[in-house]
């Protein structure tokens, strides 16, 4: 490393962590404090606008996350709007020695989801002609297929109560399921669905089987033999989830 | 999509500004800004609305990018990859100009903040190679800034001379903020004017001027979340009369007025543009 490169870094690690490394040769301390506090406060505004729940739960030791994150994390992401997740890795990677409540993972996780979709890449009307689906068709004879806009997710904690003045310490004995997608006017969606409903989501996601074909799967996994209200459940959730786009449309 | 160049009076484009602007232009037929300006590592990546709104602007105004993570001082690589992808987005968008800070914003990781170069021999030769490499990928010329800073690490020159140096040997552009002069002026002890002075007009791309934070008497911090102040306005209309005019874009990053408000800042560097230098007049914007 150059001469100049090491007093780069040595400038780079006394902002990281001023505690850790000497103000660099030749600097004021109060210039050096300027630095200090900026780049922080970035990290800071950035990550409690990213996750505004969180931030109101850990309350003071908040900001010794964050500089925990500064201090320990090398982002590799130049964009700005993957910095969330970078914090979410960091919080996974170091769960334990973070010390934090242990649902913290998971409520970060869903508090980036509704950004995460809204900015995703992909776009309804492309994947239609890509993967050559109709939303003209009819869900119990065709194959409905699944939005990739569409994301089934499941926590060990009730992350949508999680509040200052709920702070669960067990997590639920059966775990919550979500349902969280984009619709064609970009807006993102969220509906707490049941087991059944995700077992059909799981099942849609092989693109595969037919609506009829799916009744007869589910009639056998539930042991049930009353396929006409098995079809009549199936038809009309499966009918709303192509009108709210859940379903990226029908193959014939 | 062609390729265009900015011209005139321009604005940062920001999410927040997303919603005034579209308001505005449902009431109004036009809007008072000749280009914008948009940090690729905002945008680039992203779908979904956000995907929408930049290509509703992008179709109807030129823009130009305006990096801020390529840490062009940085001791670690380049990031190649990251500059492909730039050059994809640039030309998805006709966006022909491409201009980066003469900063590192980087160790080992991203901090996503402007960190001062020493000004060595060393650092100069390190940052030209890595100023052509950048070209070379993203197929453009590439404007470098010059940028505000708190304190100086120990190094062989001035910042004027730096700049001057890194300017000559990479043949590169110059993307010139004034307030950034003035800043810098006021942090360090210098005289901002014979600083604009020795600029060499040819390399001028384009400009940015904004507000910034008075700290303390000798500290100002660059926050582009004010209005611009007097001194810098003047600084402005030096740089026209000495330089010529050139396009300038009124930069504002956070504490955003009503549009109203901006737009008026925005006319102001116009009037500017528009006065001969002998009647140019200075004053606050409106």
């Amino acid at each position: 490393m150059k001469t100049f490169q090491q007093t780069q870094a040595a400038f780079a690690a006394r902002i990281r962590d001023p505690r850790a490394h000497p103000v660099p040769a030749g600097i004021p301390e109060k210039r050096m404090a300027v630095y200090e506090t900026l780049f922080f406060n970035n990290l800071e505004d950035l990550l409690s606008s990213n996750f505004p729940v969180l931030h109101e739960v850990l309350a003071e030791r908040w900001l010794e996350l964050v500089r925990a994150f500064l201090r320990h994390h090398r982002c590799q992401t130049p964009l700005f709007a993957e910095i969330p997740r970078e914090f979410i890795q960091f919080l996974h990677e170091h769960a334990e020695s973070l010390e934090l409540p242990p649902f913290s993972e998971e409520l970060a996780h869903y508090e980036w989801a509704e950004m995460g979709l809204a900015a995703a890449r992909e776009d309804l009307e492309s994947l239609r002609a890509l993967q050559g689906v109709s939303v003209e068709g009819d869900v119990m004879k065709g194959v409905p297929v699944l939005s990739p806009l569409a994301w089934v997710l499941s926590y060990q904690w009730p992350v949508h109560e999680i509040s200052v003045d709920y702070q669960p310490e067990t997590a639920l004995e059966q775990p919550v399921w979500l349902l969280v997608w984009r619709d064609g006017n970009l807006k993102v969606q969220f509906a707490w669905i049941n087991e059944t409903v995700v077992w059909l989501l799981q099942h849609l996601q092989t693109g595969k089987h037919s609506g009829q074909a799916l009744v007869q799967q589910l009639a056998a996994h539930l042991q049930r033999e009353d396929l006409a209200t098995l079809q009549t459940f199936t038809r009309s959730l499966l009918e709303d989830y192509l009108q709210r786009d859940v379903l990226l449309g029908v193959r014939t | 999509m062609t390729l265009r160049h900015p011209e005139g009076a321009g604005l940062g484009f920001r999410r927040a500004l997303v919603g005034p602007l579209d308001a505005w232009l449902d009431q109004h037929a036009s809007l008072p800004v000749d280009f914008f300006e948009i940090a690729p590592e905002n945008w680039l990546g992203m779908g979904g609305r956000f995907a929408a709104d930049l290509r509703r602007y992008t179709e109807r105004f030129p823009f130009v990018a305006h990096g801020l993570s390529l840490s062009l001082g940085g001791f670690e690589p380049l990031d190649e990859p990251f500059l492909h992808r730039v050059r994809r987005f640039l030309d998805e968008h006709g966006i022909a100009v491409y201009s980066e800070h003469l900063s590192y914003c980087s160790d080992t990781g991203h901090l996503y903040d402007l960190m001062p170069i020493p000004f060595t021999e060393e650092a100069v030769a390190h940052v030209t190679e890595r100023i052509l490499r950048t070209q070379e990928i993203v197929g453009r010329p590439l404007a470098i800034e010059n940028v505000s800073f708190y304190a100086m690490p120990e190094g062989e020159m001035s910042e004027l001379e730096f700049l001057l140096e890194v300017l000559q040997q990479a043949d590169c552009q110059l993307l010139l903020d004034v307030n950034n002069i003035h800043v810098n002026a006021v942090n360090h002890g210098y005289d901002a004017e014979s600083f604009l002075q020795a600029i060499p007009a040819e390399r001028i791309c384009y400009g940015h001027i904004a507000g910034h934070y008075q700290q303390e008497e000798d500290l100002i911090i660059d926050t582009h979340g004010a209005t611009v102040i007097d001194p810098v306005w003047q600084l402005q209309q030096q740089a026209f009369e000495q330089h010529g005019v050139y396009p300038v874009l009124l930069e504002r990053d956070f504490n955003f007025p009503p549009l109203e408000e901006l737009l008026q800042e925005v006319a102001h560097i116009a009037r500017l543009q528009a006065a001969p230098p002998s009647s140019a007049r200075s004053g606050t914007a409106g």
